[in-house]
């Protein structure tokens, strides 16, 4: 049983250099950039969850619903 | 052994369904969908259980078939071969037939006895009616034999009242000499008549020939 | 041992939830969903063979096969509602969590609904005769 404890840490790191970088910008005075970053990196981490979320669909189809 | 079998193919059944509707209570991951598949499962247990009936009433049981096939089942073991069958139905057919045969001379027998003592001054002790199958089931008369006895003429217990009563003979007493012998000496001609007429009689009655009847007079004690 | 694993890992994501959720909670939010559906499909492989021990005592059972799979189709529609409603609770609609629970419920209903009339069927056919 693979458990993606690699990608656990990946989205709190990323999360958190998200964190930072948006701080940072924000110092800096471009806020506009900054959100640009927080939402690259909130794309990033729902594709990883879009793609999680899609496996466990289809492990729920296969087990319960009888589908491949 | 059949029933024990059916009715624990049945119980598995209920008792599988149990199990499962335990195992999909647990399996279920909240309580508010619980009553949903309590629902559903109740409904496949109460079916299992109806089951049989459900059965007897879809089959539009048939109770004659249902005899026939355990008719069958029991004798397809027990039956005898086909020719032993014919053997006895023949045992049986020639068993009545001799017992047909057998009632009809007996009834014969007594009608002759009827008559002739009926008809002559004897005393019939002995009829003896043979009878015979014919190939259509027909009863024929083979033959008839007759002992009877010269009934004494003034008896009173004569059976033919309207006979003249004759005049008392003389009886003659011989020592010695055997009765018969004596007897017939004494009076053939009356017996041979009383014979011949009896056969007339018998011939004319059943519509025989003469040497199918036999009768043999015997003298008076 | 399974249990200790999703236990550590619980913690684990519980502990970096804490540290972002003051930063980004969005990121916090997608991250419990994650380990949420991580730990969920490690179990699926074990619901697939309770499963399968169901389906061989219902074939042994001699159930109709529509039944049993209309069964298991509605304890997956309940774990898939259920866990879409915790999510969306969590991330603090529980309006929409609720809407979704209703779904579920009415869909697990429509689902019910062919092995009911089957079984009705059955009863009134066999209540004239």
């Amino acid at each position: 049983m693979p458990y993606h404890l690699d990608s656990v840490f990946q989205i709190a790191g990323i999360g958190i250099i998200v964190a930072m970088i948006h701080t940072v910008l924000k110092q800096m005075g471009k806020e506009d950039f900054a959100h640009w970053v927080t939402l690259f990196g909130f794309g990033v981490v729902l594709f990883m969850v879009a793609m999680l979320i899609q496996d466990l669909f289809q492990t729920i189809k296969n087990v319960f619903l009888f589908r491949t | 052994m059949n029933v024990i079998e059916w009715l624990g193919d049945w119980l598995k059944q209920i008792i599988l369904l149990i199990l499962i509707a335990t195992f999909m209570d647990l399996l279920l991951p909240n309580h508010t969908m619980e009553r949903y598949v309590k629902l559903v499962m109740g409904l496949l247990i109460i079916l299992a259980i109806l089951s049989p009936i459900f059965n007897l009433l879809q089959k539009d049981l048939n109770l004659s078939s249902l005899a026939f096939t355990t008719d069958r089942s029991t004798d397809a073991k027990t039956l005898a071969p086909i020719d032993q069958i014919k053997q006895n139905s023949e045992k049986l057919k020639t068993a009545q037939n001799t017992l047909i045969q057998e009632q009809t001379e007996q009834a014969m027998e007594q009608m002759i006895q009827e008559q002739i003592a009926q008809k002559f001054p004897v005393e019939v002790m002995e009829t003896n009616v043979t009878t015979q199958m014919s190939p259509e089931h027909v009863t024929r008369i083979k033959q008839i034999r007759l002992v009877a006895r010269m009934k004494d003429a003034h008896s009173p217990d004569s059976g033919d009242g309207m006979r003249s009563p004759q005049p008392i003979m003389p009886v003659h007493v011989n020592v010695g000499e055997e009765q018969p012998a004596s007897t017939r000496t004494e009076k053939p001609s009356q017996q041979a008549g009383l014979v011949r007429s009896i056969i007339d009689d018998l011939k004319r009655t059943w519509n025989l020939s003469s040497e199918q009847i036999q009768v043999r007079l015997e003298p008076v004690l | 041992m399974e249990i200790i694993q999703v236990v550590g890992l619980g913690l684990v994501t519980t502990f970096l939830i804490l540290v972002i959720k003051e930063q980004k909670p969005v990121f916090a939010f997608l991250l419990a969903t994650f380990v949420g559906i991580i730990i969920f499909i490690s179990l699926a492989a074990k619901l697939a063979e309770v499963i399968g021990v169901l389906q061989n005592l219902a074939t042994q059972a001699r159930v109709n096969n529509l039944f049993l799979e209309t069964i298991l189709k509605i304890i997956g529609i309940a774990y898939i509602a259920e866990f879409g409603a915790q999510v969306t609770r969590d991330a603090g609609q529980g309006s929409i969590a609720s809407k979704i629970e209703l779904a579920g419920k009415v869909l697990i209903m429509v689902m019910a609904i062919p092995i009911i009339t089957v079984i009705i069927e059955t009863i009134v056919q066999i209540l004239p005769a």
